[in-house]
């Protein structure tokens, strides 16, 4: 089968909007002609249809919308905290190992 | 850009966005703020934009950056062989979609790898061509291409698995067996 018309095909989307598009002209009528290629397309599309149908039904968390409005107004996102949180769960670390009485570092600085 | 002009940018973009960072983030909280960050720095500077066109790609190389400079966990892409495209794949009947929720497509989505995720949920989302997908991940046209084609098979992996799964939870009722079993 021609992997390369696969490859192109890959990008090809269901809903139709790729169809005037000429980089997929040459592998669509690869596919045309060549059976095995175009069953292989034929399932390809009727997955990525799935696909891209159930994704749809993920909805935002209610209250989104707005929150983003009011930011557009000056508001930064508020719990931004990533950097904070990642150096916050350092420092818990750092106590965590520095009283675990079985971890041997810790020991090593407590009794030293 | 006016206020009019924000609310339909939002309004138009906020959901699909949300989804990609759902994607990236595997986290609901993270992608809210992913989106909602995205949309503050537009606010903030997208009136630099010389075309308005352009603010769907802008929107999602944005929040792909901030996810990037801000929430990533893992720090290597895995190597992309374009030979791993002609691998067998597991079949999935569309009917077996009817067993699976909008949910649990996005978990098995966000179980591939991520060099292969965000071009995959962006190609899903159906709102940018594989040109525009480039753009966004700055990345070469055959580079979206070879990571759809492979990004689409670790999703039937991963699919078949959530889809077996699910087939394996539902016990049958055998009234005989359960009287042998209480005798």
């Amino acid at each position: 089968m021609n992997e390369e018309s696969k490859l192109i095909l890959s990008a090809y989307r269901p809903s139709g909007k790729d169809a005037d598009d000429p980089a997929f002209s040459e592998a669509l009528a690869v596919a045309s002609s060549d059976a095995a290629l175009g069953q292989w397309l034929a399932d390809q599309q009727a997955f990525d249809r799935e696909v891209a149908r159930k994704l749809a039904e993920v909805s935002a968390p209610a209250g989104l919308r707005e929150r983003i409005l009011a930011g557009g107004e000056g508001e930064p996102a508020t719990t931004m905290v990533a950097p904070a949180t990642a150096l916050d769960g350092c420092c818990r670390l750092g106590a965590a190992r520095m009283f675990d009485p079985v971890d041997p570092v810790a020991s090593e600085i407590r009794y030293r | 850009v006016s206020a009019i002009d924000f609310d339909q940018l939002v309004d138009r973009y906020y959901q699909p966005l949300y989804r990609f960072a759902m994607s990236l983030a595997k986290n609901s909280e993270e992608a809210a703020d992913l989106t909602q960050q995205t949309f503050f720095l537009w606010a903030s500077k997208g009136h630099q934009l010389r075309d308005l066109t352009k603010s769907k790609s802008w929107l999602f190389t944005t929040l792909y950056r901030e996810f990037l400079s801000t929430y990533r966990h893992t720090s290597r892409f895995p190597h992309v062989e374009i030979e791993e495209v002609s691998q067998d794949l597991p079949t999935i009947a569309p009917s077996m979609f009817n067993d699976i929720d909008g949910n649990t497509v996005l978990v098995a989505m966000t179980q591939v790898d991520e060099v292969y995720r965000a071009p995959l949920v962006l190609f899903y989302l159906d709102d940018l061509s594989y040109k525009e997908i480039a753009d966004v991940l700055d990345v070469p046209i055959g580079t979206v291409m070879s990571r759809l084609a492979r990004g689409k098979a670790q999703l039937r992996d991963r699919l078949h698995e959530v889809c077996n799964t699910a087939a394996r939870k539902v016990v049958a009722f055998d009234p005989g067996a359960r009287q042998q079993t209480s005798a």
